[in-house]
């Protein structure tokens, strides 16, 4: 295998898939927890907004108001008293000669701003026109004709009984509220009490009503100067100045009279939620700004608390992914690093392999070499009988499978022998079988073939120590097929070759003995058989060893067999030998198929001169 | 006999089916044998047979049932071996017989088992499998 395949493989290993399933769900998972964060965000923010706008600001307003309102409405109660305290009407009107009354009157003017926490009491006279201040004394004398006195004329024409007037002193940064309550009834008042009340004291109290940071609480009066703040260098300057113009168009289009609603920006640039909300009878409004970064200011924490969510969520699903995922993938990540392992070691045990298949074929080849040089070639054959042929393929190069011919004297002497094994082994016992049928055809004793087989069948008992009864020597030995020529005379003998002969009247089988040669089993001093036979002239003699009948193939694979080996011979008539081969070669190679070659295979023909 | 333990080996390309039955008395192999090394294949089955042939008793009867469509030469010589000691216990007087059932398209499986009955003395019947 190459680098590049390895590449491929790595990365196949290692792929992205996994991770792009962790983005995936990683970015669903943000995305949903990020979805209800805003969501969540979004409503929240609007509720609270709403409430701020529908009810909030309303009851802010309401206890501030309220506050200031109480404070009013003591003055005032405080101021009845005072007005219709008999001591003081009778006083007043025996113009405030009554030494003993006066000095009650006089007592309780001092103890009002003294105890009562006002900044001013006062009675004053429609009688005399005198006005008695706190401190016991007149302190002027009001007069029609000044006007800062207008109030008190102005007060017992309007024919109520009580009023409150709001009254910013510049120069003392302080609003007054006073309440003036008339003495006597009916249409003809006496004069006039009431209390003085400075704002500056309720100015503490706003500066504590300071809600939120960034928020103002403001009392404005009808021409928009600052009554009260809770900024107490804000008193006596205009809302407009601080008010952006929207705001401030809202705040001047509102009905003074009404509470109501409106939003804007600081001069910061931020947004407001304001609230208008009228004062009692002042001619005052109250004026509320909360800036909606307060209100909302708890949302911050909601989305603090989505953002550590989604990031907490990410590392969770990140993390769960990537473990479930690589259990889930780690076998098949080591199956398959194991399978490169071992196609690695395929790899190098194949080419191992290969070396020492390579190195085997040689040897074997060359060995086959020997085996051909040793056994008789198909030349030898051509040259004693120019028609013949040998059909010798040994199943793995070389092999148990031999044909030999050796002229002795008048006699031919032919032989097909099929050696126990194959390959290697089998070659070995050809050259031993081989070099002692040329011992026994050199000595000159066997008469016959039957006569040469046995000898051959003790001489190989010998060189294989198969006589030795203890021995350690194999089981091995051969079938032959051996046969006498001479004239148109064979004499033949057979173990286990198939042996058959045509002559113009067909084809004949010649069945050999049962014992093979050499085994352990084959008794040394066992006797063969000659059969002898008279050939007419272009006669034709088979021999074949029993890996062509034993050969699987056909339909139902089974062994093509004797018979089957016969009807082709048959069949093939007296055609010349090499046309005999061509189609036994292609008939075999039909039969088989695809199926290996079982055994070594040899046919060998061989015809007699001349005609029949 | 409860020393001997029931065979069964599973057929291969190159090696029969193998099934010693010692309670039933049925020795059956089926199938092609050429194996590189038959005496490695055959020789535990051999061991095998002593044991139990040692241990059979007169009454049993025991049944070899060969399928062989083709043994090559090798696995020729194991059978040989594994036939004569059964003729042996034969010959001692214990019941015990072939049966081989041969293929009748196969000539040489027929051929094959005749000449392996020739040399025995024990019942040794040739049927051809269409006759089961």
């Amino acid at each position: 295998m190459n680098n590049l395949q390895a590449d491929t493989r790595n990365r196949s290993l290692y792929d992205g898939s996994v991770w792009k399933v962790v983005i995936l769900a990683s970015a669903l998972i943000v995305l949903s927890a990020s979805l209800i964060g805003f969501m969540s965000y979004r409503i929240t923010e609007r509720e609270v907004v709403k409430k701020l706008k529908e009810s909030d600001l309303s009851v802010m307003a309401r206890s501030v108001a309220g506050q200031v309102e109480g404070r009013i409405q003591r003055a005032e109660e405080t101021s009845l008293l005072l007005a219709d305290d008999p001591a003081v009407t009778e006083w007043v009107q025996g113009r405030e000669t009554d030494g003993k009354l006066g000095a009650l009157v006089k007592r309780k003017l001092s103890d009002l701003s003294g105890s009562y926490d006002y900044t001013n009491s006062f009675v004053v006279s429609a009688l005399t026109f005198h006005y008695w201040a706190e401190i016991g004394q007149i302190i002027d004398t009001v007069s029609e004709s000044d006007p800062d006195d207008q109030w008190f004329f102005q007060t017992l024409a309007s024919g109520r009984k009580t009023s409150v007037i709001v009254d910013y002193n510049a120069n003392r940064k302080d609003t007054f509220v006073f309440v003036n309550v008339r003495i006597g009834s009916g249409d003809r008042p006496l004069g006039i009490a009431g209390i003085g009340l400075s704002l500056k004291k309720l100015s503490d109290d706003f500066a504590g009503y300071r809600f939120v940071d960034g928020s103002h609480l403001w009392m404005v009066g009808r021409d928009g100067t600052i009554h009260l703040s809770d900024d107490f260098s804000q008193t006596g300057s205009n809302v407009s100045e601080w008010l952006m113009p929207k705001a401030l168009e809202a705040w001047n289009g509102g009905k003074a009279s009404e509470e109501f609603v409106f939003e804007g920006t600081d001069r910061q640039g931020r947004k407001v939620d304001m609230i208008s909300y009228p004062v009692g009878e002042t001619d005052m409004r109250l004026l509320v700004q909360i800036p909606r970064s307060e209100t909302t200011g708890f949302l911050a924490s909601i989305r603090n608390n989505t953002t550590i969510l989604v990031v907490i969520s990410l590392i969770l699903s990140v993390y769960f992914f990537t473990n479930v995922s690589r259990r889930m993938a780690d076998p098949y990540k080591r199956a398959l690093q194991l399978n490169e392992r071992l196609e690695r070691m395929v790899e190098d045990r194949t080419l191992e392999l290969a070396d020492k298949n390579r190195l085997m074929t040689e040897s074997i080849s060359y060995a086959g070499r020997i085996q051909q040089s040793v056994l008789a070639s198909e030349e030898a054959f051509k040259t004693r009988f120019p028609e013949s042929f040998v059909f010798w393929k040994p199943r793995d190069g070389v092999g148990g499978d031999f044909y030999w011919i050796r002229e002795t004297g008048d006699e031919t002497w032919i032989a097909v022998g099929d050696c126990s094994g194959h390959g290697v082994p089998g070659a070995l016992m050809t050259m031993l079988s081989v070099s002692l049928l040329g011992r026994i055809a050199d000595q000159g004793e066997a008469g016959s073939p039957s006569e040469a087989m046995g000898m051959l069948n003790r001489l190989l008992k010998e060189t294989l120590r198969q006589t030795e009864r203890d021995a350690e020597g194999t089981d091995d030995g051969l079938d032959l097929g051996l046969l006498f020529l001479q004239g148109d005379r064979i004499r033949y003998a057979g173990a286990g070759i198939w042996m058959a002969y045509r002559e113009d009247a067909g084809l004949r089988t010649v069945k050999g003995d049962k014992p093979r040669i050499g085994y352990r089993r084959t008794p040394a001093d066992v006797a063969f058989t000659d059969h002898e036979i008279r050939l007419s002239p272009g006669a034709v003699v088979y021999l074949a060893t029993d890996g062509i009948p034993d050969q699987n193939g056909g339909p139902r694979n089974l062994s093509l067999g004797k018979t089957s080996l016969t009807h082709w011979l048959e069949a093939y008539g007296p055609l010349p030998l090499a046309e005999q081969r061509d189609r036994f070669e292609r008939e075999l190679a039909d039969f088989m198929g695809e199926q290996p070659q079982r055994d070594d295979m040899t046919l060998l023909a061989f015809r007699l001169p001349g005609k029949f | 006999m409860v020393s001997i333990r029931h065979v069964y080996i599973e057929g291969t390309r190159s090696t029969p089916e193998v099934d010693f039955d010692p309670e039933l008395h049925v020795l059956s192999i089926r199938g092609q044998s050429y194996p590189e090394n038959a005496f490695a294949f055959y020789e535990p089955l051999l061991k095998w047979l002593d044991e139990y042939l040692a241990d059979l008793n007169a009454e049993s009867t025991v049944e070899i049932e060969l399928q062989l469509p083709y043994i090559n030469t090798t696995s020729t010589k194991c059978f040989l071996m594994m036939l004569e000691k059964l003729d042996e216990a034969f010959k001692q007087g214990k019941q015990v017989g072939v049966r081989w059932l041969y293929d009748e398209d196969n000539e040489s499986e027929l051929e094959c088992a005749e000449e392996f009955k020739e040399d025995l003395l024990l019942p040794f019947r040739i049927l051809p499998k269409t006759a089961e």
